[in-house]
């Protein structure tokens, strides 16, 4: 009876948490995509002849939330309860006119004089037509979500959180990728049991243990601290005071990152070799090869799948990890991006944008109110979408690699 | 007659368990030697001894000496790649590497004499010539070497140990894995070899022994109990664990 | 025996590689330990149990008794009590923030003072210069003299030590009704003869502090505080002491010696425990207040709110995550066909590599408001689930097909769901209020916070689940499949060989995974940083906010100056998270080399009645 009802609830369980994990998806999806939809511009009749225009930003069960216009740089917003609606309508003809500086102005019709006075350079967008209208709108939120240069308070487009977020994996991965395929084949092929190799894979497991944000404090202290200035008063005297390396940065917390992976690497590559048969080496052996000749052409060959999937969980890892970079460099508004046409090209000590960091920070300000939800929701969207398809992408490979090393025979 | 091969007193301790002892064995030059005995008797650790693969194992010790071409192989440093380029090794299942029939022939030459491109082609097609195969796999030197058949990979590994003309081959049950034709083209191999080179054949099958076999070892229990002609050894055998072996009286 | 060129050099090759893969290793190892070593090093001078100290820096012969060092004598800070009672009427005055605070004494005869009578003392604040001072602006206060006082930082409290060694604060504050008031707060008492002398060093409230016996000790006044320093003895009767900063000059019989104060910013060790009394709180408290703003100055860095708030939301999210995981992987383990198993362990990879900050967003924009409003629905939903997982019906699940199986389970989830959380948000609109979160606070004073333990717990445990469903459904497949199959040829349901075969060979595995989850789970930042108040509190209480060590450096660290007592206060902190996360990690390698050497477990009870 007992069983039977653990049995079940076992099951409730794996129901729940792959539903959990399926409603946040959904969720994140729906929210990101909604982000890139430009609000309805709503016409209200209210209680006592009162008639109120503006962009719905927010529609819960009682209230409403409007944006009625922005004048230079100030949005005026108002919320309205329910209650005091007598009727609602989104007139085709409206139109949002706006300018280069940020200032917005709405029109209920946009074929009145009073919005044809209205100075020809605004852009004019209208919010509630339909058809081909729509999805140009949509296409040109998108494209403005992706494009739109950064502002100093965090808003405006993704593109060069995302272009830095991948220039600080992609200089992660040289750096960890290497080393991490290193230390797999000293441990798997040439470690011995003694003593000392036993403590050395002790603590290369044990670096899986370490929580991320101490990575980050020890970049912080250790790299920016103290080699930071250190290196500032050896190569960029000149400069000082003002910091080039002693602060947070692409190098460092590309450093950071390797840490933090490295045992990701490490084990996937230590599984990956360990699944090679051993007749394969022997077989090389025998033929006179030397260990270093066995594994450069016969095990890292047929092991590349692994070291492929390894890879990508690096650089999955690396990418959904924020916590440390709140520490080493991350910020929330860089005027130039790491990467350049100018030499060097990769500029190391530049602090960074990054897509997580961009979630955080839009969610935690106070400033950009609905809208900065919204957006870190497509940032987020943008986030997930990446995380999900690197580790897609592993386990396709470790379906491969399974499918290859049947092939092969078992070790 | 010269000797390819001799071993003097060979032991092998793995983690303080004697494993072989006091094994003495000369092999002529142009011989085939087959090494016969019960499971778990030492055959395959004693091949391995010989090529010195018992580094692969942990915690071994190997006592004793080796002697190629009369040079004993641990006092004179001769170092391990050098020792197996000599000492050739086929093992129980066939084991190409992943990659195409040609790469496989070649990998010893690449690593060994690096020849040229065309030097190279013509000492892979010589290698394959020799064990048979050549009519077979002309025209599929490009595929991949699992694509064989089970046969065809053996031979295949054959050529690959004969393509860095090693002097002494050793042969760990190179039929045990293979159908009874396979098996009969392996042997008529080894007969055609053995004018070449030094052969020492591990094998399970006594028959088999008896059939290719110049001279026959008998290992019991890690040590040599009888080693002689094979034609002495089969009708006469001196001891009664030879004899019970043999008949088939366990094994 | 002659080696070819060629093969020197292949050996050379094959050294060099090697070495090449040593050096790699090496360094990575040696990463781990760089870190350990960064926190020790910057943790090790609060490791320094002594507390501050004096050190001797030199000595010098000086015949004559220096005349302006002095023990006891009246200086410009030290015994302001005697100074105010000696000349009464005449007001010590200090300036902060444009008003001018002055302390006078009103006592016009000092005889009576001397009877040990008593005196009064006056404080009035003057807004401006030229104002008069009003009747609400004037407070005043009992005093006995023979005390010794001084003016603390905030230049309007005073320190009174008397006779008894008891040391208490009279503090200007005003009432309810804007009257200024001086109040004496509660005394504390130092071991020791009656001080006879102190002195403030610095700009926080350090006080130097000699008793009648000579012997000097080191007061922090607003920690309640103090450090004897047994490095100098004094005569009183014979000796000259004359104090600057932190710099001391002591003469004795010819020779004036040089000490400095040192270590005077490291607490010891033990003070980072220890609850503080605060002025204005009746009880002592566990405070984290690196940077404290009510002028005290020095911070108080107490690391059990810290490590209680870690503690809680591991904890919290242990409990939600790891029953749910272990009991999702003894679910699909039992699934036949490889799609499904390989189906539902990929898609908990999948979940296993969701950025936390997502799951952070979630909790924080829409768990945490929605429980504050649907507390009811979302108890009701989860009982819904129990009840129905629970209940009898659909016999022999283990027996059904994967499809089947799976349907069922899924179905049996949301029904229990949708029906328990439609219930349970019926009840809670017919409560008083309309929610159930005002109602408990309102009928057992529950406070509950919409920031609290259990989001964090809740999405904490989400987040770990897939690591402790991954490592446990890795332990339940060790089990040799050819055992399972014979369970099942003799007759056992899928059933008993789970709970009979499976989890006996796999506990100590399903234990690695749960010790590795809670290390997990002890390192999360980002869930924690969202759906948290962030609010260092010392309790225990999954309805209270929390701040964890991890979020706390992330707030923190970036501003802290390298150095100081926070900055190292902070690297303690992590020492102490990484520790126990590497601890726990060892732990968990230990039970599963355990695993791993332990044959397996079979307690069948085969043919058993139903």
């Amino acid at each position: 009876m007992i069983g039977r009802s653990l049995e079940r609830l076992a099951g409730g369980a794996l129901a729940l948490l792959l539903g959990a994990f399926a409603l946040i998806t959904a969720a994140v999806v729906y929210q990101g995509i909604a982000a890139l939809v430009p609000p309805p511009l709503l016409q209200l009749q209210l209680h006592g002849g009162e008639q109120v225009n503006g962009l719905l930003l927010r529609e819960t069960e009682t209230e409403l939330e409007l944006l009625l216009e922005v004048r230079a740089a100030k949005p005026s917003w108002r919320r309205l309860q329910r209650s005091q609606i007598v009727h609602r309508s989104a007139p085709e003809s409206a139109c949002l006119l706006h300018a280069s500086d940020g200032r917005i102005r709405l029109h209920v019709d946009c074929t009145t004089a009073a919005a044809a006075a209205d100075p020809e350079t605004w852009t004019r967008s209208y919010p509630n037509a339909g058809g081909t209208l729509a999805l140009q709108r949509w296409w040109q939120a998108a494209r403005d979500f992706l494009l739109a240069p950064v502002r100093p308070d965090g808003q405006g487009g993704i593109g060069s959180a995302l272009v830095s977020t991948l220039v600080l994996v992609l200089l992660m991965t040289v750096l960890v990728v290497p080393l991490g395929i290193g230390v797999a084949l000293y441990l798997a092929e040439y470690a011995q049991d003694t003593r000392l190799t036993r403590a050395l894979r002790l603590t290369v497991a044990n670096l899986a243990a370490v929580p991320p944000v101490v990575f980050g404090l020890f970049g912080l202290g250790l790299l920016v601290h103290v080699f930071g200035s250190q290196l500032d008063q050896w190569l960029f005297a000149e400069r000082l005071p003002s910091p080039t390396f002693a602060t947070g940065g692409l190098l460092w917390a590309s450093l950071v990152l390797a840490l933090l992976t490295l045992p990701v690497v490490v084990v996937a590559c230590e599984q990956g070799l360990q699944r090679v048969p051993m007749r394969l080496r022997e077989a090389s052996l025998a033929l006179g090869a030397t260990r270093s000749e066995t594994v450069l052409r016969v095990l890292l060959p047929a092991a590349r799948p692994a070291l492929l999937t390894a890879f990508i969980l690096a650089v999955a890892r690396a990418s959904a990890e924020v916590a440390p970079l709140l520490l080493v460099g991350a910020v929330r508004y860089a005027a130039r991006l790491p990467v350049s046409s100018e030499a060097p090209f990769v500029h190391l000590e530049r602090p960074f944008m990054h897509l997580g960091y961009r979630v955080l920070d839009l969610a935690t300000s106070s400033a950009g109110g609905h809208f900065a939800l919204q957006q870190a929701f497509a940032c987020a969207l943008v986030l997930l979408l990446l995380v999900l398809a690197l580790n897609g992408a592993a386990i396709a490979a470790r379906f491969r690699l399974r499918a290859r090393y049947r092939d092969l025979g078992t070790p | 007659m010269t000797l390819a091969l001799q071993t003097i007193e060979l032991g092998l301790k793995v983690a303080k368990r004697t494993v072989l002892e006091g094994i003495s064995l000369d092999f002529p030059t142009g011989s085939v030697t087959a090494v016969i005995g019960p499971s778990g008797c030492g055959k395959t650790s004693f091949l391995r001894c010989l090529n010195r693969l018992t580094e692969l194992w942990p915690q071994v010790t190997q006592l004793g000496q080796v002697l190629l071409g009369g040079v004993d192989v641990q006092r004179s440093g001769m170092p391990y790649p050098e020792l197996r380029r000599r000492v050739g090794m086929v093992f129980q299942r066939p084991n190409p590497f992943p990659g195409t029939v040609y790469d496989n022939v070649a990998y010893g030459l690449r690593l060994h004499q690096r020849p040229g491109r065309s030097e190279l082609d013509d000492r892979v097609e010589a290698a394959i010539q020799r064990v048979g195969l050549w009519a077979e796999v002309r025209d599929r030197l490009d595929e991949d070497a699992l694509a064989l058949s089970l046969g065809q990979q053996q031979r295949l590994v054959i050529a690959r140990a004969l393509a860095v003309e090693p002097e002494v081959l050793l042969l760990d049950e190179p039929s045990s894995a293979l159908d009874p034709i396979s098996t009969l083209r392996i042997e008529a191999l080894i007969t055609e070899l053995k004018n070449r080179y030094t052969l020492i054949l591990v094998t399970h099958n006594v028959q088999q022994a008896a059939r290719v076999a110049d001279y026959t070892a008998f290992l019991y229990g890690g040590q040599l109990l009888e080693h002689a002609e094979s034609v002495r050894l089969f009708t006469n055998p001196q001891r009664q664990e030879t004899e019970d072996y043999i008949t088939g009286r366990y094994g | 025996m002659s080696t070819s060129a060629v093969l020197q050099r292949r050996l050379w090759r094959d050294r060099a590689f090697r070495g090449a893969l040593a050096v790699a290793a090496v360094s990575s190892a040696a990463a781990l330990l760089a870190v350990v070593a960064f926190l020790l090093a910057g943790a090790l001078p609060l490791l320094d149990w002594r507390g501050p100290g004096l050190k001797q820096l030199g000595t010098r012969s000086l015949d004559a008794r220096p005349r302006h060092l002095s023990v006891g004598r009246p200086t410009a800070s030290t015994p302001l009590l005697d100074l105010l009672l000696a000349r009464p009427g005449v007001p010590q005055c200090a300036e902060v923030g444009g008003r001018m605070g002055c302390y006078r004494s009103t006592v016009a005869r000092p005889d009576l003072a001397a009877n040990g009578t008593g005196a009064q003392i006056e404080f009035t604040l003057q807004r401006c210069a030229g104002c008069t001072i009003a009747a609400q602006d004037r407070a005043v206060a009992e005093v006995r003299p023979g005390q010794v006082a001084v003016l603390l930082s905030d230049k309007r409290s005073l320190l009174l030590a008397d006779s008894a060694a008891s040391l208490s604060l009279l503090r200007p504050h005003r009432d309810q009704l804007g009257q200024l008031q001086l109040q004496v707060e509660p005394s504390w008492t130092l071991p020791g003869a009656a001080l006879i002398a102190l002195h403030r060093i610095g700009d926080a409230d350090r006080l130097l502090a000699i008793d009648a016996d000579g012997a000097l000790s080191l007061i922090d006044a607003s920690q309640r505080r103090w450090h004897d320093l047994a490095e100098l003895q004094v005569d009183t009767r014979n000796d000259a002491l004359f104090a600057a900063e932190e710099q001391i000059f002591h003469w004795r019989q010819g020779e004036l010696r040089h000490y400095r104060l040192s270590r005077l910013d490291t607490p010891p060790l033990l003070d980072l425990w220890q609850p503080l009394q605060v002025a204005g709180q009746s009880k002592p408290a566990a405070l984290w207040q690196p940077h404290s703003d009510d002028g005290a100055g020095t911070p108080r860095l107490n690391l059990w709110p810290l490590l209680l708030g870690s503690l809680k939301a591991a904890l919290l999210g242990l409990l939600f995550g790891a029953p749910l995981a272990v009991a999702a992987a003894m679910h699909s383990v039992q699934y036949r066909s490889g799609l499904w198993r390989d189906g539902i362990k990929s898609s908990f990879e999948l979940m296993e590599a969701v950025p936390t900050v997502i799951l952070g967003l979630i909790a924080g924009l829409w768990v945490a408001p929605w429980l504050d409003q649907h507390l009811g629905a979302a108890l009701g939903a989860v009982l819904g689930w129990l009840l129905l997982m629970v209940l009898p019906g659909g016999d022999r699940h283990s027996e059904l097909s994967d499809r089947n199986r799976a349907a069922h389970s899924l179905v049996r989830c949301a029904l229990g769901l949708m029906l328990g959380g439609w219930l349970g948000s019926t009840l809670e609109s017919q409560l008083p209020g309309g929610r159930l979160t005002a109602w408990m606070h309102s009928t057992w004073g529950w406070s509950y916070e919409p920031y609290n333990a259990v989001v964090v717990g809740l999405l904490v445990g989400l987040a770990i689940a897939p690591m402790i469903y991954s490592l446990s459904e890795e332990a339940l497949r060790r089990a040799p499949a050819g055992l399972q199959e014979a369970a099942l040829a003799l007759g056992a349901s899928r059933r008993d060989t789970l709970f009979g075969l499976l989890l006996p060979t796999a506990l100590p595995g399903i234990i690695a995974a749960c010790l590795l989850g809670f290390g997990r789970a002890l390192g999360e930042t980002l869930i924690v940083l969202l759906a948290s108040n962030n609010a260092p509190i010392a309790d225990l209480n999954p309805l209270s906010g929390l701040r964890s060590i991890t979020t706390t450096l992330v707030l923190e660290a970036p501003t802290a100056v390298p150095g100081s007592v926070h900055y190292r206060v902070l690297l303690l902190a992590t020492l102490l998270l990484m520790a126990t996360t590497i601890g726990l990690n060892l732990l968990a390698n230990r039970w599963r080399a355990r695993m791993a050497r332990r044959p397996p477990r079979l307690r069948l009870h085969v043919g058993r009645k139903q």
